[in-house]
């Protein structure tokens, strides 16, 4: 049985040193750049007829964008415009990622936890400087339930404290675990469907089939996530309710 | 956006349109098609409202988790610190559990102001729901 662990290897194309460290172009990295290439291809292409009856290219690429303009827009308001690119770059990026990853053969980008906790930390990082740039010291408050007994106070702060910092781990865990589990269980059930041969394997074939469309499903979703719950910290930072 | 850019041009070819019957029939009749099309796609306001459901479901199950990992680690950090294992470990990871389940609860909240806002949208037409 093959193991299904094995395609998350991460393996050197290009071997490449940067002050000492190992900066080599990976599988890892090539995905990266397809996945981006892909997306300014749908947008740079697919966009430059600019017909007002869009082609069926120019269509994905303005379903997307207004997709994800609704969203800031409905979870942050007018105030977030300004962050539209970034959401939307990151939402694309995501969401490239995943779909990539279902495509036989390939690597799954967002199926290593660094790489997803590095793009939740670019979120974190970035909502937390802009609460302190937009409010000073006043985001501390932010930590501070209104309305509560002095007494319960320090114990509430360090609930909120630790609340907050759960958000990147929370916001990677989410994206990084359902990706490799979905490949994982593909894995193993593609395993299954060539162990049990012509006789038994049809049973884990018709489960594997429904498990792509579920997967596809998944992909979709946790770039959608992914990218609100950006937006609903982003919200956090700017307006500061809960 | 789209909408209403697409909403004009369809005026502007209809009244480009309105002298010759000929092309006007053509033009109802891709209405009718057109219709029937989207008649024919599966993406019913439910399939949506599912997978919106999962979307939150898995946000609320992973915050529970990640609460008690994060409360684990911080706590078992400063024990390292202070050299004071295993009391802390345990504190944090009491107040991480707390933290999570609070996370939890305010998604539930804010769901559920959700679902009272587009109730009061829908009841009363001229009341806007503002942004959160």
């Amino acid at each position: 049985m093959p193991n299904p662990m094995h395609q998350f290897e991460i393996k050197r194309l290009i071997n490449l040193e940067f002050l000492g460290l190992d900066a080599s172009f990976t599988n890892s990295s090539l995905f990266m750049v397809i996945a981006i290439g892909g997306i300014t291809f749908l947008t740079i292409w697919g966009m430059r007829g600019r017909a007002l009856v869009p082609t069926r290219m120019q269509s994905v690429a303005e379903i997307s964008y207004e997709f994800v303009a609704n969203m800031v827009r409905d979870n942050v308001g007018s105030a977030g415009q300004k962050y539209f690119p970034f959401i939307f770059s990151l939402f694309m990026f995501v969401l490239f990622c995943n779909m990539l990853g279902m495509t036989p053969y390939s690597f799954t980008v967002t199926s290593h936890i660094i790489v997803t906790f590095a793009l939740a930390a670019i979120v974190f990082i970035g909502v937390t400087v802009i609460g302190f740039a937009k409010h000073g010291l006043g985001f501390l408050k932010f930590f501070v339930p209104s309305g509560v007994p002095v007494a319960l106070l320090p114990l509430l702060v360090v609930i909120e404290v630790i609340s907050y910092l759960t958000r990147p781990v929370s916001l990677s865990v989410r994206l990084f675990a359902n990706m490799m589990a979905g490949h994982t269980m593909l894995k193993v059930f593609g395993a299954f469907v060539v162990g049990l041969g012509l006789i038994g394997g049809w049973a884990p074939l018709a489960f594997m089939v429904a498990f792509t469309g579920l997967e596809i499903l998944v992909a979709f979703l946790q770039a959608y996530v992914f990218a609100i719950l950006t937006c609903i910290y982003l919200n956090d930072a700017l307006h500061m309710h809960h | 956006m789209a909408k209403t850019a697409k909403g004009r041009g369809a005026d502007r070819t209809r009244e480009r349109n309105r002298k010759s019957p000929a092309q006007d029939d053509k033009l109802a009749d891709f209405d009718k098609r057109l219709g029937r099309a989207k008649g024919r796609r599966s993406v019913t306001p439910e399939a949506t409202a599912r997978s919106n459901a999962m979307g939150t479901a898995f946000r609320i199950s992973s915050e529970l988790v990640v609460g008690l990992f994060v409360g684990g680690f911080i706590g078992w950090q400063l024990d390292k610190w202070f050299d004071t294992s295993p009391v802390l470990l345990l504190l944090f990871f009491l107040l991480g559990a707390a933290a999570g389940i609070w996370n939890v609860i305010r998604v539930a909240l804010e769901m559920q102001s959700n679902a009272q806002d587009a109730d009061g949208a829908s009841k009363k037409p001229g009341s806007e729901p503002e942004s959160r």
